[in-house]
Parts: structure tokens; C-alpha cells; sequence
């Protein structure tokens, strides 16, 4: 004995869905103005970069430390200091730039 | 349509609050925008939810690297000035040995060169700092709700540049109030006389019934 199934409605909901022309569209996001990137400063970190290279190689190029022998005190102090100071401005001109790429590739255009 | 705009709502409060990941919601939304249902007269920037169109936030994460790396490379200058005379380079001679010299020249080269950068960094810093200020108080300011009485003259205004001059609330007030006040007057001074052409004494001020 097979119960006659209840029929189902034409239509669950009487919201009747919107088609794709209907739909509201949202707003163009602003205008991305990219800022100026500061030239200078990058150009003086490049430099400070350099001049910390030079302070390497000084006591080497000018003659101060005799090759082969033992490091002076003076050599150890511009080898040093020139690396600390050279590394410096090499991460920072690479922390700006993945900085930069990393706005850039979220919201530049 | 309902089902439509609490979606776009929850976009809204989750691109809120992760910050600064909405880029993708935007290029969709441009994307969406672009094409052909564009045309419809849906596409209304009232219909939208708000937030969508969120002001993209101004880099400061770079120039603030840039300001770290230069001061700590001006401290690395300092140190090159100091270091001659703390590990006495000199040894009593009486002229200034090469490498001293070296040092002390390279040493101020690098604090004036690292000072400097540092000052154009941290320019830069402040100035993107004031700008993404200004940016987010500019949709606090427009999400304040004004009344409609209050909004209606806004289209009649010329849309330039300049704002234009806000007029004086309580003078609004008297413009509006001084005919109301009037208006009352004239109607107490006509019931006054009309009592006293009725010679009732005391019933001057009740209303008079309108004959059938």
C-alpha cells in the first residue's frame, strides 16, 4: 500500500532569487596613490653601504696591514666596523625593498 | 536581495578585521564592476555595503626600516670616531698614523651620510603617518548620521572645493520659531476679540463651537 507522497512545493522560499544583472555591485575601491619613494634616503644608505666596504678593504688597499701577518688592532676594528656598518645598510636597503614589493604586490595596480 | 547584502556585510567585517587583507576582495569587486551588469541601474554606490571601497593603507613598514638601518649605521659612524683613542691607535707618536686618520675621516663621512638619510626617512615617515591619519578619520567623519532635514539642502549646494560656510544653528532656530510665535499671537489676539464681541465675561478665551 503506497501512501500518496505529500508533493513538494514549486518553490521553498518566496524571496524570488536576484539574477546576475541585479545583483548590486560594490563600489571601485579609492584610487591607490603610490607614494614617492624617498630617493635620497635610499641613495645614502647605498653610500653608507659603501663606505663601509671601503672600510674593509682600507687597512688592505693602503698598506697598514702587512699580508701574512697577524691582524692589528686597527685592522680588526675597520674590518669590523666597516662589515657591522656595511651589513646594516644592506638590510635596510632590503628590508625597504621587500617592504615596498610586499605593498606593492597587495595593493599596487 | 536580502540574502545579497548580509553576504557583502560579512565580507565587510572580515576584511575589517584581518586588516590589510583586502586586496583580492578589491580586485574582485573591480572585476565585478567592469563587466557588463555594470550597465544595470543596480550598480549604485547606496546599494553597496560600506567599507568595500576601504582606503588602502599608506606604507610606513619601509621608510621605518629604512629610519632603523641609518640610525644604527650613524651609531656605527659614532663608534669609528671613538674607537682611535680607545684602542690608542697612535702609540704615543707624534704624527697622526694613516689608519687613524683613515678611521676618523671614514667615521664622520658615514655618521653625516647616516644622519642624513636618517632625517630624509623619518620626513617621509611622518609624512605618510599624517596622511594615513587623515585618511581614517575621513570615514568616521562620513559615517556620522545626519537627518534628512538637515541633508536636503546638500544638493542645491555647488559641489566646489571649498566648503562652504556653515550657517548659524540659532538663527536657523529664530527663522524657523519667529512665524510659529506669530502665528499663536495672532490666534490668541482673534479669541480675545471674539469674546468680547460674544460679551461673555471670562469665557473670553475658550474656543468658539462652530455652528452646524
Amino acid at each position: 500500500m503506497a501512501a500518496a507522497r505529500p508533493s513538494l512545493p514549486a518553490q521553498r522560499s518566496s524571496t524570488v532569487e536576484p539574477s546576475h544583472t541585479e545583483l548590486p555591485c560594490a563600489p571601485l575601491p579609492p584610487a591607490v596613490t603610490r607614494p614617492k619613494a624617498p630617493v635620497a634616503a635610499l641613495v645614502g644608505l647605498l653610500l653608507v653601504a659603501l663606505l663601509g666596504g671601503w672600510l674593509i678593504a682600507a687597512p688592505f688597499a693602503l698598506g697598514d696591514q702587512v699580508r701574512g701577518a697577524a691582524w692589528t688592532a686597527a685592522t680588526r676594528t675597520d674590518v669590523a666596523t666597516g662589515g657591522a656598518v656595511a651589513g646594516l645598510a644592506v638590510l635596510g636597503l632590503l628590508g625597504y625593498l621587500a617592504a615596498a614589493l610586499a605593498w606593492l604586490s597587495r595593493h599596487g595596480r | 536581495m536580502t540574502t545579497v547584502q548580509s553576504d557583502m556585510s560579512e565580507n565587510d567585517t572580515g576584511e575589517n578585521g584581518a586588516g590589510e587583507g583586502d586586496a583580492g576582495l578589491d580586485r574582485e569587486s573591480q572585476i565585478a564592476c567592469s563587466s557588463a551588469a555594470c550597465s544595470s541601474a543596480a550598480c549604485s554606490s547606496t546599494d553597496a555595503a560600506p567599507g568595500l571601497g576601504a582606503p588602502v593603507p599608506i606604507p610606513v613598514l619601509a621608510p621605518y626600516l629604512g629610519l632603523v638601518a641609518a640610525v644604527l649605521c650613524a651609531f656605527g659612524g659614532g663608534w669609528l670616531l671613538l674607537a682611535p683613542y680607545a684602542f690608542d691607535f697612535r702609540h704615543g707618536a707624534a704624527r697622526v698614523p694613516r689608519a687613524m686618520a683613515v678611521d676618523l675621516e671614514t667615521g664622520a663621512a658615514i655618521v653625516a651620510v647616516a644622519i642624513t638619510a636618517a632625517a630624509l626617512f623619518s620626513v617621509t615617515l611622518v609624512r605618510r603617518l599624517r596622511v594615513s591619519s587623515t585618511v581614517q578619520s575621513e570615514p568616521v567623519a562620513a559615517s556620522v548620521d545626519v537627518p534628512e532635514s538637515a541633508a536636503a539642502p546638500a544638493p542645491e549646494q555647488s559641489p566646489g572645493p571649498e566648503v562652504p560656510p556653515q550657517p548659524d544653528p540659532g538663527a536657523a532656530l529664530r527663522d524657523l520659531l519667529t512665524p510659529l510665535v506669530a502665528a499663536l499671537a495672532a490666534d490668541l489676539r482673534s479669541r480675545d476679540l471674539d469674546g468680547r464681541d460674544l460679551g461673555i465675561p471670562g469665557r473670553e478665551h475658550e474656543p468658539r463651537r462652530q455652528e452646524p
